[in-house]
């Protein structure tokens, strides 16, 4: 039976692991994608690698890694504090691992540290590759190039129905002088594939698009991380395609996601995003008020002007007829004094006489002869006289 | 007539007031029918002023 020589698994294992320790310099830096990530109740972190490549999308190497509990909070705590991300599937990751090679558990891979640059510049390429292919598209100003209503009376939310953010949104929005009609269209905000979650709402609320002015989308604020469904081109594409003006209150202080670029009008929180809707109810019911202030201001303006003309006109017509009759009288007065030059009283009272021939004036000494019958008038009557002499001067 | 016709002739008035030097002929004439539209219009103002008021109070 035992002709063939051999060696029992425990002996394989046992030279696999000395193959592995004498050939493998550890630790070792390692790139791969998170498929899966648990932590146990005992504390331990299990986490299930994957590189898949890159055209295909086909795996090309998979593998078990731990972090154990007294290494949880040295690893991911310091990775979530660095990167601002949970660490979580889908992302890809730089870790330092060592590889151990267990004979009943096999190989296994324990991580030491995971770098957070590596990981925000992973996030931050695609993120970058997202603006780029909107932008290539021609869409990227599309949902900003919505006009948005004067008043937003209608506004549908779309949020998780029990985060704080809703809450708050709510509350803010209840402390407006405004009625402001809110409707909730239910979404996962945050983890794997919540921009799928997010679109379907987006399209649930288009289908009813006559019945609103503008739709939120908020999360609560506070959670850091997890912004990456916020840079995915799905959600950011839906956004910019979306029949009505988007505003966006994601509630995060670091990176503007691409949702918020795209989007009509960002805020930084769902209470922000209440409080720009109550707002812009303000500000059109105080340009309402100061129209009507105008409207009287300018009537009263026109009317006034009106009656200043007439009071003018009024004071024109008696200052000019009261000039007309001035001035003719003045006039009459010259005319009368003329005529009184002319009159014969002041004439004989200046020593002057009027000699008559057959009741003519005379004028000249050639008008009468020697012995020519004349009359002379002075003042007090008058005298008949004979010419006897003519010396002509 | 209307406050804007009113308006005209009485500034059609004041024009032959200040260019015809000697019509005293007709001088009472025309002052009388510029008060008569002056005060035409004044009422018409008025009448304005408080319709006017009253719809912006409301």
């Amino acid at each position: 039976m035992d002709s063939i020589q051999h060696i029992t698994l425990a002996q394989l294992q046992g030279r696999i692991s000395i193959a592995l320790a004498d050939t493998l310099p550890l630790p070792v830096w390692v790139s791969a994608e998170v498929a899966d990530i648990k932590i146990n109740a005992s504390g331990h972190c299990y986490i299930e690698l994957i590189e898949k490549n890159e055209k295909t999308g086909a795996t090309e190497a998979q593998a078990r890694a731990t972090i154990w509990r007294s290494q949880v909070m040295s690893t991911i705590g310091r990775f979530e504090q660095e990167s601002g991300q949970r660490l979580a599937k889908g992302m890809k990751i730089l870790f330092k691992a060592t590889v151990q090679h267990h004979a009943v558990y096999g190989i296994s891979l324990q991580i030491q540290a995971i770098d957070a640059m590596h990981t925000i510049g992973d996030m931050e390429r695609r993120r970058q590759q997202t603006i780029e292919q909107l932008q290539k598209e021609g869409v990227w100003d599309m949902n900003r190039s919505q006009q948005m209503p004067l008043v937003v009376q209608r506004v549908a939310v779309i949020s998780s129905a029990t985060a704080a953010g809703y809450r708050d949104f709510m509350k803010e929005l209840e402390r407006s002088a405004y009625r402001i009609k809110s409707e909730l269209f239910e979404a996962t905000m945050q983890g794997e594939r919540c921009d799928e979650s997010i679109v379907a709402a987006l399209y649930a609320v288009a289908e009813r698009k006559e019945e609103f002015d503008a739709v939120a989308i908020i999360r609560g604020g506070g959670s850091t991380g997890d912004l990456e469904c916020y840079n995915s081109y799905l959600l950011s594409f839906a956004v910019t395609q979306f029949p009505l003006p988007v505003l966006t209150g994601i509630g995060h202080d670091k990176d503007t996601s691409v949702t918020d670029m795209v989007a009509h009008t960002p805020l930084k929180t769902p209470t922000a995003v209440a409080a720009w809707i109550d707002g812009r109810a303000a500000d059109f019911d105080g340009a309402l008020e100061y129209c009507a202030i105008s409207l009287r201001d300018i009537c009263r303006q026109s009317t006034h002007a009106a009656a200043l003309r007439l009071e003018q006109y009024s004071g024109e017509v008696r200052h000019l007829a009261e000039r007309m009759l001035q001035s003719e009288a003045q006039r009459l007065e010259g005319i009368a004094t003329v005529v009184a030059n002319f009159a014969p009283e002041r004439i004989f009272r200046l020593g002057y006489a009027i000699a008559r021939k057959e009741g003519k004036a005379l004028q000249s000494v050639e008008d009468v002869a020697i012995g020519d019958s004349i009359n002379i008038s002075l003042a007090n009557g008058e005298i008949e006289s004979k010419i006897t002499k003519i010396t002509k001067s | 007539m209307t406050y804007k016709e009113a308006i005209a002739e009485i500034e059609q008035i004041l024009k032959s007031l200040r260019e015809e030097q000697n019509s005293i002929d007709t001088l009472s004439e025309r002052v009388e029918r510029a008060s008569e539209l002056i005060a035409l219009c004044r009422e018409k103002l008025r009448k304005a002023e408080n319709e006017v008021n009253k719809v912006l109070e409301d």
